[in-house]
């Protein structure tokens, strides 16, 4: 027994937990719409006008599948 | 360490941070954004303040309306008030600006020194603490979003009173408790510190149950002891309430609307119906559409394009590479109820700041009232520094506190080592645009670890924290360094001048526009009438914050309509026009002195007029009406008409019917709202009390 405390008794299990929490709760494409109408800029300078002012971080955008499609049928 | 030298310790990294900023701090580089804002209303405040009227009105936008920032902005702290003071001594109002912002910030840090030492009970890990927290996110969001700051550094001053007065209950700790609430209550809108504290409180009791007891049996023994001081804490905390009371009875009396909470996302209609119902707070929708953590945040930001980090956006969140890392290699270290504690309440802050991406803040609002009262969920992400720089020191402790003997014990260790970085580089290769210092950070740490482990280097504690705090430093430096060249194309200088209001007659018809670069993200309008002091076209829109029957007004008539008739600031009338939304056209303009309308006295709550009409005449001031606005004829306080809809009007007698001995009517408008404007003083004063309460000894 004590063994088995022993191993449980480790952040291990603290951070294993937080990722089941955070992949659980977390809409993660309504977080990624948001991001995308937000990097894009729609609430600063109307619909995809600011492409080149940084607010757009390009790299994140093509990484994570903000394509022109994505933004056509969800943003 | 006595109290200089601990000071030189703390001013050292400060110092070496000011010279990283100093393109921020000398102008060159304009604040942005929200900071834009508060330096604007800051500056209307201590330059009405300097000219002897607190201000309560705001004459020059949307057709005049209560200054509604006066609440919100943090304009009674004692620190705010280095603004007005050195302004005394020649130091410009931006410069006044900049150096309170830099100080608060340098408050709020060292107050996390102070927390992390009685968190650790050890200064050497406080100071670890401290570094990581100077060069974090904190210092650099600032210029874009200081209300960041705002929330934070009463949060961190009153976490640090709870614990010293926990362990110690004594009147300096009880009136620094007072201090921090009061401040939390008066710089912005308290939401976010209650909720941090409700789930501290939360996770506290689960973890620490039998310490609860305990803390509460000595806090009670402390007040029983203590009465007056305690009644007078509670009368602080009254007197600090005091700004979000009187901007609550306005909101109640519905005579301010706020459009622009609930016509973002609506339809004409709905925007319309939604601002006059005047049911107080925000429908779910609103508050869900936009602000949430999950739009502004992905946990790659903390490590991928921090080459590419933007002056245009305000919600920056980062602390060193070095933290993530910790937290990694404390993956097999044993659990404490501190981490337990740290890590569960990043977790559920975090959860409630996604907003609608969990159900967590939906659940709250429709359960806890405060919570229809506030969005921009997205502050609370500031909350996640100062707990991850917890967590992240107390790992480095932990990891520090091994100290093998045997070979194949060391050999253990330095291999674990190896490879979980192994593992957090990985990672990082898998993310893109990783910077230079990134990998160094990585790399440096990777031997630090080795070496202390393998006894290569027989130093003591204080060296090895010395050498991973300076670790802690190397990625932020970089970071400071783009974050300062990307944000140099927002040059841009400031208005800092000292002003005094003069009443104009008739309202611009175009409004002002800048073409600097700073004002593509917002509108130049929203600032320039607040730091200039003059007046805004007679057009409405759909501000933050407008006069209810202006907006109503607003709504039933053309905007050409609106602004044509309002431009001129009086107007009179043989007869008294209609209360109803309409504007009766046959107005007689003044569009200047000498049309038998002088102006004797103008400031921002208050207009003092001599008439000199052959009859009796309908005087109309097209500012916006409200219930808190009392007129005067002759010192005799006359019934205030609701005119055209929207504004100010009054009977004044010919000089042959008038009291006056000369011939002529003096007119005095003036605002004048619940507890006027001795209450902010009342404030101010209170708070400065409060702090040298808190700083005395005995």
């Amino acid at each position: 027994m004590p063994f088995i405390k022993n191993i449980l008794a480790r952040n291990f299990w603290l951070w294993i937990l937080v990722a089941l929490i955070f992949s659980w709760t977390i809409n993660e494409k309504l977080c990624m719409i948001e991001r995308g109408k937000y990097l894009l800029g729609i609430f600063y300078n109307g619909f995809f006008q600011n492409s080149r002012d940084g607010m757009v971080y390009s790299d994140y955008l093509k990484s994570h599948g903000i394509t022109h499609e994505f933004i056509k049928s969800n943003i | 360490m006595g109290i200089m030298p601990l000071m030189l310790a703390l001013a050292l990294p400060f110092t070496f941070w000011l010279f990283l900023m100093r393109d921020f701090l000398l102008g060159y580089i304009p604040v942005n954004l929200d900071t834009n804002t508060i330096y604007a209303v800051i500056k209307f405040y201590f330059n009405n303040l300097l000219n002897g009227v607190v201000p309560l009105w705001e004459p020059f936008v949307v057709l005049g309306r209560p200054f509604y920032a006066l609440s919100i902005c943090n304009l009674f702290n004692p620190v705010t008030q280095l603004v007005g003071i050195l302004k005394l001594f020649g130091i410009n109002y931006y410069q006044g600006f900049m150096i309170y912002m830099v100080a608060y910030f340098w408050i709020g840090t060292i107050g996390f020194f102070f927390l992390a030492k009685e968190i650790f009970q050890s200064r050497t890990w406080a100071y670890a603490a401290y570094i990581g927290l100077l060069f974090s996110s904190l210092g650099l969001s600032m210029f874009t979003q200081l209300t960041l700051v705002e929330i934070l550094v009463p949060t961190v001053w009153f976490f640090y009173f709870l614990v010293a007065f926990g362990r110690q209950p004594c009147r300096r700790y009880f009136w620094g408790l007072i201090f921090s609430l009061m401040i939390a209550a008066s710089s912005y809108l308290p939401f976010y510190f209650v909720t941090v504290v409700l789930v501290f409180v939360l996770c506290f009791v689960l973890l620490f149950g039998s310490q609860v007891r305990k803390f509460l049996s000595r806090g009670f023994s402390f007040i029983q002891k203590h009465i007056g001081v305690g009644i007078v804490g509670l009368a602080g905390l009254v007197i600090a309430l005091l700004p979000l009371l009187v901007y609550k009875i306005i909101d109640t009396h519905g005579d301010v609307v706020a459009p622009g909470r609930h016509c973002q996302y609506a339809s004409l209609q709905e925007c319309y119906e939604r601002t006059m119902a005047n049911e107080g707070g925000m429908l779910y929708k609103e508050i869900a559409q936009s602000g949430g953590l999950g739009e502004r945040m992905d946990m790659s930001y903390f490590f991928s394009n921090l080459d590419q980090l933007t002056y245009g956006s305000d919600s920056l969140y980062f602390v060193s590479v070095f933290f993530f890392l910790l937290i990694a290699l404390g993956i097999w270290l044993r659990l404490s109820r501190l981490n337990v504690l740290l890590v569960a309440m990043t977790v559920l802050i975090a959860l409630i700041a996604l907003g609608p991406a969990t159900g967590v803040h939906h659940w709250l609002y429709h359960h806890v009232f405060y919570f229809r009262y506030f969005r921009n969920l997205f502050f609370f992400g500031v909350f996640f520094l100062p707990l991850l720089i917890l967590l992240g020191v107390a790992l480095l402790r932990n990891l520090l506190a091994f100290h093998p003997t045997d070979f194949s014990h060391k050999k253990m260790l330095v291999t674990g080592i190896l490879f979980l970085h192994g593992c957090f580089a990985w990672f990082l290769y898998h993310q893109s645009h990783i910077i230079s210092s990134s990998w160094l950070t990585v790399a440096v740490s990777a031997g630090l670890f080795c070496v202390y482990y393998a006894g290569l280097w027989k130093k003591g504690e204080l060296f090895w924290i010395a050498l991973f705090s300076l670790l802690m430093i190397v990625q932020p430096v970089q970071v400071m360094g783009y974050y300062a060249a990307n944000a140099k194309e927002f040059q841009y200088p400031m208005p800092f001048g000292h002003v005094k209001p003069s009443f104009a007659w008739v309202r611009p018809a175009e409004p002002v526009t800048s073409d600097a670069r700073l004002y593509q993200f917002v509108h130049y309008e929203d600032f320039y009438y607040l730091m200039s002091m003059t007046d805004a076209p007679a057009r409405i829109g759909y501000p933050q914050s407008a006069a209810r029957y202006t907006f109503d007004l607003s709504m039933h008539n053309t905007e050409d309509t609106l602004a044509e008739y309002a431009r001129h600031k009086i107007v009179v009338y043989d007869h008294a026009p209609t209360i109803d939304n309409t504007i009766d056209q046959t107005y007689q303009p003044m569009d200047g002195p000498g049309q038998g309308v002088e102006v004797n006295h103008f400031d921002v709550n208050k207009l003092v007029l001599t008439t000199k009409f052959i009859t009796k005449k309908f005087l109309v001031y097209n500012d916006s009406f409200t219930r808190y606005w009392k007129v005067f004829v002759n010192g005799q306080q006359q019934n205030l008409v609701r005119s055209n809809g929207a504004f100010k009007g009054v009977w004044v007698s010919a000089p042959t019917e008038s009291l006056a001995p000369v011939g002529q009517s003096l007119v005095e408008f003036r605002y004048d709202p619940p507890g006027g404007q001795w209450i902010y003083i009342l404030v101010t004063a209170a708070m400065l009390l409060f702090l040298i309460l808190t700083l005395c000894p005995s």
